[in-house]
């Protein structure tokens, strides 16, 4: 399968969406990628880049012309953990004032909510935009608090308190249902809040015997995938209903994602992943393995979305092909655009690499 | 402050000193008040304080005890609930449950008394036979073997005649007779009958220390509280312990709740981490050597050839990356040192020269797989495969794993990972049954190469080096094993975590990095 010519295209030169079944990285070879995203609305790619002493986050507008990577947020403060809003090329984000010593979400340069003493981290905007939600610090542990995103200086409100900490909110896909991890001694547990704004209800999906690491829900609505890292039996890929209901584990053997499984319209909703030999893959929910043909290898995240309407994979990783300069030490972010035709599953045997 | 103004305005010309300035009341109502404060805040100070949050990746299994605990969250607890004879500080060795050693004349020959007020959390007396089962069981290194290499020295240990000492008889004299006294105590009967071996089990019967903490409640070692019976109290009261999973999330608990520390690598975070906590944030001087260990099951590996093939092919720097503390290196660092061997990387690969090698030992390159091939003595071909066994839960393994196997492919090499969840790794580790690893170990050339070295994998020995090590000569053992020995050392990297804002942290020195803990305060 390496023999296979690899065209990899160089960023800059390409107009339009990305061509079927070849990689096209988007990002330069001596900046290191990290926590990449696809706008689908807007035809964008984001993600961060990490230097010694900073953190910005960079976009590719696929509409352009030319297809270069530019700041998404002109600062030269530490800036993180990028969402779309409803503002035009908008980008709500993760803020760090150094005089205050805090995080705060930021939008233009301006707090969407009043500012506390604490910390305001993980923002995560509705997919109409409308909404915002974030864990802070303010009441003292780390509690989830929502708010709309078109305002400034509002006083957020307070819709899940526990014991513990409250981490990693994310709306569902109809805005109506938040799904956030809740930590406590004995680990981690899924919990989904709905009725938001009348009378907030919590459902536990996932324990603490499961404990998610990180979770996503599916574009429909309909189910969530999360990681459950187990140090005896290896890192696995689980669904469970939105309702609750029992946990199916789809995938062992994988890496976790910081920003939760990828979901890809692929033989019903599959998940993509990487595992833990290196292999991106896509997974059915009958629990067919498709490889995905990338070439690619020393991956680090990878997230799914559409571009002009065609289904792309977007991760990081070291390199393409045989590519024998790469750098080996910075992951660039690469766009592939899945092909109407995957090549079929290996049934003989999954991964023989790994068993 | 008006009335200090309005005294100063009128007297300033007449008056030379503070005190003839505000005159003897307000002078003796400030040294009041000082004296007040000094006394509350050094009432304060004794009396522990606070509940701490520790937050790591990984959960503490079951109550690990010295003698078994494995991963890093495993010897952190065991810091916090059992305690030494001797604790190594960077004052140099202090008497903790122990009170005084002595030698004989023959210099083989150390008796160690018991402080009086040495007591289990329980409340009962540290006995003689306590400190004569956990010795004699470290000695052997059962579970973990972790003092192996430190109580060589060690022939016997025995309760002294007077029924209060111990007495522990050397195979030779040494200089610091405290290095051997630093094993954490457990209770006489925690792993089983001394002699019955059959009976004893790497799951302790309980938690049961010494140290400044000990369970909130039983069964639960999540929550520590402090131990009122400890000889050195600790500044805060309350630890409790939480799971992230990831170290991503470890970091985010600590920019949520100030009076919380991680131990996590997080080299994602490092960069923010390092600007945003300033001085809170952590940088242990233990060092972990990350390399890839030989065991003891035949494989490529073992082939002379090959061996050198590897050493030529791998570019040390490229698995190293800056956030991560990492230093590449082609020595493992000597002990008690903080810093890498003074040998760094100087070796260049060189793929043209490592596959000439290789053609002129009977291989051959296939067009067809780009690797390399050997007509066996039988007929059948054999393809130069070598497998890797790795740390399925550990990134940044993972991605040196990944750039190995990227290197080798170039230089015709197939190198098979074989990613397991971490329990399986280290049980396999144990048990020596496997080709190769590649792992990051809290060891030095002692522990990864001394012939009885608790992390000696493929059971290199060799007497010369032994001798070396013994001699401390560090830069002749090291060329020793660059020689002999099997496995590739890539080089070193630095443990780092964060600690909340509300967290003083004192410089860490003790022998996990937490040996000082109870100096810990919260503000």
């Amino acid at each position: 399968m390496h023999l296979l010519p690899i065209i990899t295209i160089a960023a800059t030169v390409m107009t339009g969406p990305p061509i079927d079944g070849v990689p096209e990285a988007l990002s330069s070879a001596s900046e290191n990628a990290i926590h990449v995203m696809v706008d689908s609305r807007r035809d964008h790619v984001l993600w961060e880049v990490e230097g010694i002493d900073s953190r910005m986050i960079r976009r590719v507008d696929f509409r352009k012309k030319k297809r270069k990577a530019k700041r998404a947020v002109r600062t030269n403060d530490i800036v993180s953990s990028p969402q779309t809003s409803n503002r035009k090329y908008g980008v709500i984000y993760n803020l760090f004032d150094e005089d205050g010593q805090r995080w705060s979400v930021a939008h233009n340069g301006q707090e969407p909510v009043s500012p506390s003493a604490a910390s305001d981290i993980h923002p995560s905007v509705s997919r109409d935009g409308a909404k915002l939600t974030f864990t802070s610090g303010r009441s003292g542990r780390g509690d989830i608090y929502v708010a709309a995103t078109d305002a400034t200086n509002q006083p957020p409100k307070l819709v899940a308190r526990g014991q513990s900490v409250e981490l990693s909110p994310q709306w569902s896909p109809d805005g109506k249902t938040l799904a956030f991890l809740r930590l406590s001694e004995r680990g981690s547990a899924l919990v989904a809040l709905s009725n938001v704004r009348s009378a907030p209800t919590e459902t536990i999906l996932a324990d603490e015997r499961m404990s998610p690491v990180s979770f996503s829900w599916r574009p429909d609505g309909q189910e969530l995938a999360f990681y459950r890292r187990d140090f005896t039996a290896g890192t696995t890929l689980n669904v469970v209903s939105a309702g609750g209901g029992v946990i199916k584990r789809r995938l062992s053997n994988v890496q976790v994602q910081p920003r939760g499984p990828a979901w890809l319209k692929h033989d019903g909703w599959s998940l993509v992943a990487i595992r833990t030999n290196d292999a991106l893959v896509a997974v059915t929910p009958s629990g067919d393995i498709w490889p995905l043909p990338t070439h690619s290898y020393g991956h680090g995240e990878v997230r799914t979305g559409s571009l002009f309407g065609k289904r792309v994979v977007v991760f990081t990783a070291l390199g393409v092909g045989k590519d024998a300069n790469a750098s080996m030490v910075a992951r660039r972010v690469y766009v592939w655009a899945v092909p109407s035709t995957l090549k079929k599953p290996n049934t003989a045997g999954d991964l023989p690499d790994f068993q | 402050m008006r009335r200090f103004t309005r005294f100063r305005s009128v007297d300033a010309s007449r008056c030379w000193t503070p005190a003839q300035r505000l005159g003897t009341f307000q002078v003796m109502r400030i040294f009041v008040l000082i004296a007040a404060l000094l006394f509350t805040v050094s009432t304060a100070a004794r009396k522990p304080f606070g509940t701490l949050t520790v937050v790591q990746s990984e959960p503490v299994a079951g109550g690990p005890s010295p003698l078994s605990a494995l991963t890093e969250s495993d010897w952190r607890f065991v810091e916090l609930v059992y305690a030494p004879l001797y604790s190594k500080t960077s004052k140099g060795y202090l008497p903790w449950l122990g009170s005084t050693v002595t030698k004989d004349a023959s210099g083989r020959i150390l008796t160690v008394s018991i402080a009086d007020s040495a007591q289990w959390s329980t409340g009962r007396d540290v006995s003689p036979k306590d400190i004569v089962y956990t010795y004699q069981l470290a000695r052997e290194g059962k579970w973990n073997r972790a003092y192996v290499v430190q109580l060589d020295a060690i022939r016997d240990v025995r309760i002294a005649k007077n029924n209060l000492d111990v007495e522990f008889e050397l195979k030779h004299s040494i200089e610091v007779p405290e290095s051997l006294l630093t094993v954490p105590l457990i209770p006489n009967g925690l792993h089983g009958p001394l002699d019955d071996p059959s009976r004893q089990r790497p799951l302790p019967l309980g938690v049961l220390g010494a140290g400044p903490y000990k369970l909130k409640a039983k069964q639960n070692t999540a929550d520590l509280v402090f131990n009122e019976t400890c000889m050195r109290r600790p500044h805060i009261s309350e630890v409790r312990f939480i799971t992230s999973g990831d170290p991503a999330i470890s970091v985010d608990m600590v920019r949520l709740n100030g009076d919380t520390v991680t131990f996590d690598h997080s080299p994602i975070d490092n960069s923010i981490a390092s600007r945003e906590f300033a001085a809170g944030f952590l940088q242990l001087p233990l060092r972990r050597v990350v390399m890839i260990a030989v065991g003891s099951s035949k494989s490529g590996w073992t082939d002379p050839i090959i061996a050198r093939v590897v050493r030529m092919i791998i570019n040390r720097q490229e698995l190293f990356t800056p956030t991560e503390n990492g230093k590449a290196s082609d020595t493992a660092p000597a002990p008690a040192s903080s810093e890498t061997s003074t040998a760094t990387n100087t070796h260049s690969p060189d793929v043209n020269a490592a596959q000439q090698l290789l053609e002129d030992n009977g291989w051959t390159r296939t067009s067809a797989t780009a690797t390399y091939i050997r007509t066996g003595p039988s007929g059948e071909s054999e393809q130069l495969e070598i497998p890797l066994l790795i740390d399925a839960d550990d990134n940044a393994m993972l991605r040196r794993g990944f750039v190995l196997r990227q290197r080798f492919a170039q230089a015709g090499i197939r190198l098979r990972l074989d990613a397991r969840p971490r329990l399986e790794l280290l049980s396999r580790l144990a048990s020596r049954e496997f080709s190769a690893a590649l792992v990051s170990l809290q060891g030095d050339l002692n522990s990864l190469f001394h012939s009885k070295g608790a992390w000696n994998f493929s059971g290199f020995s060799d007497e010369t080096t032994d001798a070396a090590l013994k001699a401390k000569r560090w830069s002749v053992a090291a060329e020793r094993i660059r020689k002999l020995a099997p496995s590739v050392i890539l080089g070193t990297t630095g443990r780092t975590g964060t600690s909340g804002r509300n967290v003083m942290v004192p410089k860490l020195s003790g022998a996990g990095g937490f040996g000082e803990f109870y100096k810990w305060r919260i503000r």
